[in-house]
């Protein structure tokens, strides 16, 4: 029996270990993430050793890049993203192209420790030295360093590899767009190293280096490989970062040494700070890991709700999460310019002490950032040129998400009867835009100057969600599965998501329907046209009978019980879709019908004994880039207790204006 | 505590003695208030009025209706806001007359319905002065608390290690504020008490309001927070019986609407009691 103990024992306390991970003392637990299949093309690969400098606030190390030749091309020269000297002063493209200002942050004063940059040295290739030098191929600013050109000693043919090895030193900025350091020695080390930009053919079969400057409105785009990053950092320091933490050593001298790896994504980020506190949970095979400062613990429960919620949406209508780890970084207040983005298998929000139950930003954001794990972050689009292929679609899971497991129609804000759904506010994006023509969703993210947001997520989503309506929810979802199984771990363009759509409708439905969503694709995508339907007015009146002499006889008959009922349907915008209307009489009967909408309005009449009473366009409310619901539908004698309320309601609220504006007077 | 809680009564009761000028504060604000309410009707039933949205408001807020009428009819809006503008200067003005009236009528023994008249007449010029005065001093004393907070609020955050303490700052501003707001209103109040009741010139008895709130500080604090605390029962109850209840049906718009109604007329009998409970302790401090 004694001889058991050990046995039990060491079970108990495996169980212990397992059961218990908030208590474990390593975080060295992420499932296999050293998978051997590799679910991508891993051509850019990387393995970093670095040091944090926590009071300097820069990473000093090696980089050692190793790159697959995918091309037909033979390669003289590479390219790489230096994005950190987005960040280096008032005269890089990124920052004039802000006007000094990023999110009503003034740039011009900044103090010398303030600003960030990059700078690689001792770049070889099988140990010979390369020379380098900064280009601009897209603005030709000479001030701008965030694109450097090596040439190569040694030329790359195709299907070689290419082996750079190069000492690094990246200095944080102050917080300017997400990486930075803030106080008490918070890090985000986001666009910190020399990265890969992606060799591929262009939209005319040219094969060339995509490497664009660092500009407004540009975030990533890069090829995929494995990330081994060994981080010596301060012992004070918590950290977190894209991928698992296979490894932590500790040395006497106060450093602690973090061995992280990540497989199959196209960029690593990572964060350090003294206060964060460690959250784990578990979603099937994928373990969660919040970071969140001291005074968020009441939000802990809301953040990882959020994230599981995504992962089961997205898992059973998209595709399945394929990573073993999802880490999402909270920033504290004074960090928050930290937040609100993105990265591979890492995701920050934002989110304050005491955030209000009823505001469920604080979850739309988690949602949205971790939808980005599959646009973006597998369905690895160029971001920099069709923003609408991640934005758009993350939107639109954005809202699906929100408005399934939260209350819908109340999704995003429920207070003291004030509801407002993520979708609603969504749509109103698009819709309150003064000039919704400023731009087509494809045309490239960099040169749409103005309401992006509106464009590039919300009319996306707004696309998307018509799409749906039209498609139906199970082909919809076919669709986008297919969609994500065909393109994962690839650079996907416009094209691919037009062909898949029309290949999945041709399937399903006749040519004609094909031919629908195929114009609608285009209007949508490639033109600035605006949908909205309009029923004017409904007008009833009593048939004549027939009166007068006929085959010489005086004729006067009575036909009291026959009406004409007509009512005129208007399309205002040059968004040409063919819409179903509903009609329906006094004796509850309802007739359906469809308008090609070809003409700019169309005049419905019928003859009997019923009276028409109203009319609604699109009553199932499919169209929704429409721009204009309320002019969907006309009834004769409609319930008007709402606007009854309204009215009643300015009364109540203009007489406590004028006691609180008078208590001086 | 107890005279002034003496002080509270007895404004309630000569505020139900002169129930009248509850009833003249509250007819002034409903005619006004009821032109623009028609307004809103007008814009709403001319643009959505057939629209089978309008039946989607009935439950209650509708974003996406809301959204889509002041989007395209937004611009038909615009008149009522500087409507709205104009009416509630115009009630200002007039809620100068007005109290100048109520405060003759509370301040005089016996006085009667032509005293309300009278002073309103009599005091509007002064009154007027006072209303301009107070109201800067107002907006100087709102402008320097909430700008430097709400503009700084930025680098506040960021320079801070921790949150907790932000909101206890906000807090306590929030608070100072509504303590300087409610000396203010005191002594705009007295300065006009002693204008009417002691005779005493428009910059005397400006001066010397400040002294005299001095020794009855803590009566009017109370009385005012009384008057607070009563306002913020009202506007909850309105909230809670509008969430409860929902407002779907024309029976229960008209009961909402006398219910809205009950409360502004209890909401002004509030302010002609709080006005009383003043009158009260001011004239209980001069005889000490």
């Amino acid at each position: 029996m004694y001889s058991y103990i050990p046995i039990i024992v060491t079970l108990f306390a495996m169980f212990w270990a397992i059961s218990s991970p908030q208590k474990a003392k390593l975080d060295l637990y992420c499932g296999d993430p050293t998978g051997t299949q590799a679910l991508s093309p891993r051509n850019a690969n990387y393995r970093f050793e670095i040091t944090l400098d926590h009071e300097r606030h820069l990473v000093r190390g090696t980089e050692l890049v190793s790159w697959v030749n995918l091309s037909p091309d033979t390669i003289q020269k590479v390219r790489m993203y230096m994005y950190m000297n987005a960040f280096k002063n008032n005269q890089s493209s990124f920052i004039k192209g802000a006007g000094g200002q990023v999110f009503g942050q003034a740039l011009d004063n900044r103090p010398a420790e303030e600003w960030g940059w990059i700078e690689a040295s001792n770049i070889t290739q099988n140990g010979v030295p390369l020379n380098s030098r900064y280009v601009q191929p897209d603005d030709g600013n000479p001030q701008d360093e965030t694109v450097l050109e090596i040439n190569l000693e040694h030329e790359i043919l195709p299907g070689d590899s290419l082996a750079l090895q190069m000492d690094i030193e990246s200095k944080l900025p102050k917080t300017i767009a997400r990486s930075g350091y803030s106080r008490n020695d918070f890090h985000l080390f986001v666009h910190w190293y020399p990265k890969m930009g992606v060799y591929e053919q262009d939209l005319n079969g040219k094969w060339g280096w995509n490497c664009h400057q660092f500009l407004r409105q540009m975030e990533f785009y890069g090829d995929f490989g494995t990330y081994d990053v060994s981080i010596s950092a301060s012992d004070h320091l918590v950290l977190g970062a894209s991928g698992c933490l296979l490894k932590q050593t500790s040395a006497e001298n106060g450093m602690t040494t973090y061995h992280y790896r990540a497989e199959d994504v196209i960029d690593f980020a990572w964060t350090a700070y003294p206060d964060f506190i460690k959250y784990r949970d578990q979603w099937n095979h994928v373990e969660i890991e919040l970071l969140s400062p001291p005074h968020h613990k009441s939000l802990v429960p809301r953040f990882l709700n959020a994230v599981k919620n995504s992962l089961e949406y997205l898992d059973q209508h998209v595709g399945s999460y394929p990573y073993a780890k999802i880490t999402i970084m909270d920033p504290p207040a004074h960090a928050m310019r930290n937040g609100f983005m993105e990265y591979p298998t890492f995701i920050t929000g934002g989110s304050f002490y005491a955030f209000p139950k009823g505001i469920k930003t604080l979850e739309s954001l988690i949602v949205h950032e971790f939808t980005h794990q599959y646009f973006m972050g597998m369905l690895a689009n160029n971001e920099k040129e069709e923003a609408w292929l991640d934005e758009g679609f993350v939107t639109f899971y954005e809202d699906e998400i929100m408005e399934h497991y939260y209350e819908p129609g109340a999704s995003l804000i429920d207070i003291m009867g004030y509801r407002v759904g993520n979708y609603d506010l969504t749509r109103n994006e698009y819709t309150s835009m003064e000039n919704k023509r400023v731009s087509p969703i494809t045309k490239p993210s960099y040169q749409i100057r103005e309401r992006f947001k509106g464009i590039v997520y919300a009319k996306t989503a707004l696309m998307l969600r018509t799409l749906q309506a039209h498609l139906g929810d199970a082909v919809f979802d076919e669709m986008i599965k297919t969609y994500f199984d065909k393109y994962k771990f690839s650079h996907p363009r416009k094209n691919d998501f037009v062909h898949t759509v029309l290949e999945i409708t041709a399937n399903h439905f006749d040519a004609q329907f094909t031919q629908t969503i195929s114009a609608f694709l285009e209007q949508a995508l490639d033109g600035t046209q605006v949908c909205d339907y309009q029923v004017t007015q409904i007008n009833v009146s009593p048939k004549p009978g027939l009166t007068g002499w006929m085959d010489g006889r005086y004729i006067k008959e009575s036909r009291d019980s026959q009406f004409i009922s007509s009512a005129r349907i208007h399309r205002l915008g040059d968004f040409v879709m063919p819409v179903e209307i509903a009609f329906t009489f006094d004796d509850g009967l309802v007739v359906n019908e469809y308008w090609n909408a070809r003409d700019n309005s169309k005049l419905y009449e019928y003859t009997g004994p019923r009276r028409l009473v109203s009319v609604h366009i699109d009553p199932e409310r499919k169209m929704l880039l429409d721009i204009d619901f309320n002019n969907n539908s006309f009834i004769i004698n409609p319930k008007k207790h709402g606007i009854t309320k309204y009215g009643v309601r300015a009364i109540f609220w203009l007489q406590n204006v004028l006691q609180a504006t008078s208590f001086l007077m | 505590m107890n005279d002034t809680l003496t002080h509270i009564t007895s404004g309630f009761q000569s505020a139900w003695r002169h129930v009248k000028l509850t009833f003249i504060l509250y007819i002034v604000q409903l005619s006004m208030a009821i032109v623009i309410g028609f307004e809103v009707y007008q814009v709403m039933e001319a643009s959505i009025g057939h629209s089978a949205s309008v039946e989607d408001i009935i439950e209650g807020y509708n974003h996406t209706v809301l959204r889509d009428f002041i989007n395209v009819h937004g611009a038909s809006l615009s008149p009522l806001v500087g409507q709205m503008r104009w009416i509630i200067l115009v009630y200002a003005i007039y809620s100068v007359f007005l109290h100048g009236g109520i405060l003759n009528v509370l301040i005089k023994d016996g006085a009667d319905w032509s005293d309300f008249w009278k002073g309103g007449a009599k005091y509007f010029r002064p009154f007027l002065f006072y209303a301009l005065i107070f109201s800067t001093v107002f907006m100087l004393w709102t402008a320097i608390i909430w700008i430097p907070i709400l503009g700084g609020l930025f680098p506040l955050i960021e320079s801070m290690d921790r949150e907790r303490p932000i909101f206890w700052i906000i807090f306590v501003v929030f608070i100072i504020w509504v303590l300087g707001t409610i000396l203010v209103f005191a002594l705009s109040l007295t300065s006009r008490y002693l204008y009417i009741s002691e005779n005493r010139s428009f910059w005397h008895a400006l001066y010397l309001s400040r002294k005299r709130i001095m020794v009855s500080w803590k009566p009017h604090m109370a009385a005012i927070m009384t008057f607070i605390l009563c306002i913020a029962v009202i506007y909850g109850a309105n909230l809670l019986f509008e969430l409860q209840i929902g407002i779907r049906s024309e029976f229960l718009i008209l009961a909402f609407l006398f219910w809205q109604q009950l409360m502004v007329i209890v909401k002004v009998f509030l302010r002609v009691a709080l006005l009383s409970s003043c009158v009260g302790i001011l004239s209980s401090h001069v005889t000490k």
